[in-house]
């Protein structure tokens, strides 16, 4: 006793000092754990060795680096949050939506303008706003004949500078070919169009005789305004936009590329064109649907009746894939960027649709891009659809599969003649509630299941508040022996 | 060395018993308001923890740490200054082995806290344990200590984090001692390079918890922080072998 009071704060101290270290060594213990678990489920667990698989699970508190390699799951915690803003920055083989390329965002835009018998009216638009005010607009409205389309893309990116922040916007539009009847154009919407020109609406207010001064103003500068394709009957607008969405743009290595997409149908020559500069957006403003930045034709295509265009995607190797849907089958053209030659060209045919009834047009899609290819998912009613198509030194390869269901994967890409998926699954019957992704390798002559289960269903039941929830980001899919 | 280790002994026989007190209530009071906080379906221990009264008695037990600190330096003003000051040691020595005594309460208190931590997950695991539809989260322990501000200051996960503790701990011995100083000679300006490092010590303390600090970014206030230290233990030790009480 009288040992321990003489030395009582050394003791102290190293007890104190044990008892951390003790406690610290638990939870890098519990650091090293791994989180996530690999099952083979079904088929060669050998064609695992085929492919590499890295990917990040986490949130902005911790993650987990994970990869597949040689079939061997090897992972990584890190009590280092992740940036989300990052995540979706980076090349992954996740669903595509909006073409992008480093810290640039993509949109492809349409514009119209009349062509031909253009007839000019003038229509005052007054709305009651209640109270004692009203709005007024004016609307020039253009009956026309005929009517030209404009194709173009808008690149956007966030900037921070000097503590604020915000977006900047650049656009290239350039004048197509392409020019719709309108008496044609009308019977394919199922109502009569006309273009019309919006002056915006301005509040006014109401004097006690029920009179309001129209501003002279509304109608002054309204030539310059965009046309919008409009329904006079229903009052609104009528959107052009055509099946592709966003996909009919991409970019590569600071290229930018695009085609034009409508939903009306049309037959022509379709142009595939190249940004060589942006413009600042609204520069242009008093010279509304002209040309902006610099644009060149790349290559052209043949458009028949009842096609749509499905996305256009830049692939290493300076080429260019488009592909375009028809009732029942999907055409692939391979271009060179650089000469415009078409390299390669494939078709394929629906299968036999169990519901008795296929239109491409009708069945939404999701695309996984990677740098030599993409996975093409398409589904609508009772049919579903998969397509791969890589593009190496000019020539097509595909794979396509003809699922009975179809649950979209996270991830998805076309390595060495397979499909490989990765799917999320929740398997509510496991012992311990995790969520397992299915990896899957779908080829002509073989194909592998393993799963991966991860915790993050945890996080998912317990969302309350601002809590972080574990997610994949990242997921980036390539075959062992590429770089 | 064997003076220094005679100095701290000297020190720490002073408050032995306090310190094994105040480690023992952080050991047990973390449990024990942790049991009180509600428990439902996903709630998560970092939620629970930091929803219960744990994180507010452990900023008391801290007060009470510093309180104490200020309370036993003012006491050797109490007619045993001169005598400490006679001790054949280096007064440097002396200054130094009084820091350390306050560093090992503080070391006790931590080690306390993340025990009581620890003891409040197992009581936490038993409790979803027997209620139907609540699962624990794999390695939930870990995940808390990293998703919740209050358990990240008990148990930095990064090197940076640790040296911040250790900062943010020696500034609380050195600027108790610092305190007591000046209010023995009486000196005002000497809250002025407190008050400094109270501040760089609460913003620290914001940036670690995870709030925005407004003006400078969490760096700049650890410098600070380093820089305060720095200048309390120069003076503190430039006061102690001046006798400038």
């Amino acid at each position: 006793m009288r040992a321990f009071r003489k030395h009582a704060g050394w003791l102290t101290a190293l007890a104190a000092g044990l008892a951390l270290l003790i406690m610290s060594g638990v939870l890098v213990q519990m650091a090293g754990r791994p989180s996530l678990k690999l099952d083979p489920v079904q088929g060669d667990p050998e064609l695992l060795k085929e492919i590499s698989l890295t990917g990040v699970m986490g949130d902005e508190s911790c993650s987990v680096e994970f990869s597949l390699e040689n079939g061997e799951l090897q992972q990584r915690f890190s009590s280092k949050g992740l940036d989300l803003a990052q995540m979706y920055r980076a090349p992954s083989s996740m669903a595509f939506t909006t073409p992008r390329e480093g810290d640039y965002w993509y949109q492809p835009c349409v514009a119209v303008t009349p062509e031909a018998g253009a007839e000019v009216t003038y229509e005052e638009q007054v709305k009651d706003g209640g109270d004692a005010t009203v709005w007024f607009g004016v609307q020039r409205i253009t009956r026309c004949d005929s009517i030209r389309i404009w194709a173009g893309v808008h690149r956007n990116w966030d900037y921070t500078a000097g503590g604020s922040s915000g977006e900047v916007w650049k656009e290239a539009m350039t004048k197509t070919e392409i020019v719709l009847d309108m008496e044609e154009l009308s019977r394919w919407y199922g109502r009569e169009l006309v273009l019309v020109q919006e002056s915006g609406y301005y509040s006014l207010l109401i004097e006690e005789d029920g009179s309001y001064q129209k501003p002279q103003s509304a109608q002054q500068g309204l030539e310059n305004m965009e046309y919008q394709l409009w329904d006079p009957e229903e009052n609104h607008s009528v959107s052009l936009t055509g099946l592709a969405e966003y996909l009919s743009a991409a970019s590569l290595d600071g290229n930018t590329y695009f085609v034009p997409d409508i939903a009306p149908d049309w037959e022509g020559e379709g142009t595939i064109y190249q940004v060589e500069e942006f413009d600042e957006w609204f520069v242009s403003v008093e010279t509304p649907n002209s040309a902006r930045g610099r644009v060149r034709e790349v290559a052209s295509f043949r458009m028949e009746e009842g096609w749509k265009v499905r996305g256009l995607y830049a692939l290493e190797g300076e080429q260019l894939m488009l592909v375009l849907s028809g009732k029942d089958s999907i055409r692939v053209q391979l271009f060179s960027a650089a000469t415009g030659e078409e390299l390669d060209r494939l078709e394929v045919q629906a299968p036999p649709s169990i519901s008795g009834y296929w239109d491409f047009a009708e069945m939404k899609q999701n695309c996984y891009v990677q740098s030599d290819g993409v996975v093409l998912y398409l589904r609508g009613g009772n049919n579903y659809w998969c397509g791969g198509f890589t593009a190496r030194d000019g020539k097509l390869e595909s794979l396509i599969l003809n699922p009975s269901n179809m649950i979209l994967p996270t991830a998805a890409a076309m390595v060495d003649g397979a499909i490989v998926s990765f799917t999320e699954h929740n398997y509510g019957d496991l012992d311990v509630p995790l969520i397992a992704y299915v990896l899957q390798i779908q080829g002509e002559n073989a194909s592998a299941r393993c799963q991966i289960r991860t915790p993050i269903y945890q996080d998912r039941i317990s969302m309350e508040g601002a809590s972080p929830c574990r997610e994949m980001y990242q997921i980036v899919i390539k075959g062992r022996e590429q770089p | 060395m064997k003076r220094f280790s005679m100095l701290y002994c000297r020190e720490f026989s002073f408050r032995v018993w306090q310190v094994w007190l105040l480690g023992l209530a952080a050991l047990g009071s973390q449990p024990l308001l942790f049991s009180f906080s509600e428990l439902w379906s996903g709630r998560r221990f970092e939620q629970a923890y930091d929803g219960s009264g744990a994180p507010a008695a452990a900023v008391i037990l801290v007060g009470l740490a510093v309180g104490w600190m200020v309370y036993s330096t003012l006491r050797d003003f109490r007619g045993g200054i001169d005598t400490l000051l006679t001790l054949p040691a280096r007064r440097g020595w002396i200054y130094l082995a009084k820091m350390a005594a306050f560093a090992s309460m503080l070391l006790v208190l931590w080690a306390g806290l993340l025990g009581g931590v620890f003891v409040s997950y197992g009581w936490y695991l038993l409790q979803i344990g027997t209620r139907a539809g609540m699962w624990p989260m794999e390695n939930g322990l870990l995940l808390a200590f990293c998703r919740s501000g209050v358990l990240r200051l008990l148990f930095p996960p990064d090197v940076s984090g640790i040296f911040s503790n250790l900062l943010m701990l020696t500034i609380l011995a050195v600027g108790s001692c610092y305190a007591s100083f000046s209010i023995a000679a009486k000196r005002v300006w000497g809250l002025i390079p407190l008050g400094i490092a109270g501040l760089c010590w609460v913003q620290v303390f914001r940036a670690r918890l995870g709030n925005a600090v407004d003006s400078f970014p969490a760096p700049w206030w650890q410098l600070g922080l380093l820089a305060a230290t720095v200048f309390l233990v120069v003076h503190s030790l430039w006061i102690v072998r001046k006798a400038d009480f």
